[in-house]
């Protein structure tokens, strides 16, 4: 690796390294999970490098990687719910009885994975809507309709108790 | 960075903030990835030696063949456009083949001749064989001192036959189941 190679590689772990962390943290629900997945992210992204065209948010170019082997992880463990599936909340009826105490990280995934990603990417990174569409590969107008669900979701989730 | 949106909320204000206070362990050390060139050097010797050894192993064939071989092919390609029967005697040119006057050359003959390999006498004939391509034959008036009595050149594959008649048969090939076919017709 090049002096210069090396330059931007640090300069990507030190703009990036805390944002994708969270974010895998709140995909995968697991510390040490996130750890590995930021390693594997990195990785992955510095040999697609060249697929990076000039211009291109770098931060939702690092979140689709992580994104994508959060889900080949995922399948590698075949812990996989079927991510393709439509769209499907899980347990939103145990939530609605006032009884269930979720935190964010437990209500997170609860969700099903397509609106945990969106709300990952909704709340950690500083995206517009575009950005976000790029990130996730989907019509901006999906992506806001898919966000309100998702955000409706985590609110019955989480509950009213969440707010005080 | 602009946003096109703004927090509708405390809810979303609230859960912006925790998720971005989620802490990051201070020992998460993000190592680069390994350097490659031990692996991108291996494939390249390994590419190498297998170039090596293909190139050394042409270049042995090529060697080993015998040189009355490589003249037929030259010979062959020469040839390869004359087509028509250019023999005083027809009958004798068959039966250095093995080939009886009730029976007929397998495939398609394109051309029958007198002609010199080096300094060898031979018949060459021209064959078509459907689905196999062109054959050449030389029937040699000189039995041939050769040690190795096949194998494959750049140019194709060759053999050494003995016809029903005696006489020694060199053919030549594109396609290794033309010399199968030549085998199993004529020299079976």
């Amino acid at each position: 690796m090049s002096d210069r190679q090396q330059t931007q590689f640090v300069q990507w772990v030190k703009d990036y390294r805390d944002f994708l962390y969270r974010a895998a943290w709140a995909i995968t629900g697991k510390r040490a999970a996130a750890q590995d997945l930021v390693q594997e992210t990195f990785a992955l992204a510095w040999r697609a490098r060249h697929q990076l065209r000039d211009g291109a948010a770098v931060q939702g170019w690092l979140y689709r990687i992580l994104q994508r082997q959060a889900i080949r992880n995922w399948r590698a463990r075949e812990q996989a719910e079927n991510w393709d599936a439509a769209e499907c909340e899980r347990a939103p009826d145990q939530a609605t009885d006032g009884s269930m105490r979720f935190d964010l990280m437990e209500a997170l995934q609860a969700l099903s994975p397509q609106h945990r990603e969106i709300l990952v990417l909704f709340y950690l990174a500083d995206l517009n809507y575009s950005e976000m569409a790029q990130a996730l590969e989907l019509p901006a107008g999906t992506v806001m309709s898919r966000l309100n669900r998702a955000r409706a979701a985590l609110r019955q989730l989480l509950g009213e108790e969440y707010m005080k | 960075m602009k946003k096109d949106y703004s927090d509708n909320d405390e809810f979303d204000a609230r859960l912006r903030r925790a998720l971005r206070d989620l802490p990051v362990p201070a020992e998460f050390a993000v190592a680069p990835p390994r350097r490659r060139f031990l692996r991108v050097g291996l494939a390249w010797a390994a590419g190498l030696a297998g170039v090596g050894i293909a190139g050394g192993w042409t270049m042995w064939r090529e060697l080993s063949m015998p040189s009355l071989v490589r003249v037929a092919f030259a010979h062959a390609r020469d040839e390869a456009e004359v087509r028509g029967t250019h023999v005083r005697d027809a009958a004798a040119a068959q039966a250095a083949f093995g080939i009886t006057s009730q029976q007929a050359f397998p495939g398609t003959l394109q051309l029958c001749k007198d002609c010199l390999l080096g300094d060898q006498s031979a018949w060459h004939v021209n064959l078509y064989l459907d689905d196999h391509g062109f054959v050449h034959l030389f029937a040699l008036r000189d039995a041939p001192a050769v040690s190795v009595t096949e194998g494959r050149a750049l140019e194709g594959y060759w053999r050494f036959f003995t016809s029903h008649s005696g006489f020694s048969v060199l053919a030549l090939a594109e396609n290794s189941q033309a010399l199968s076919v030549i085998t199993r017709t004529l020299f079976a």
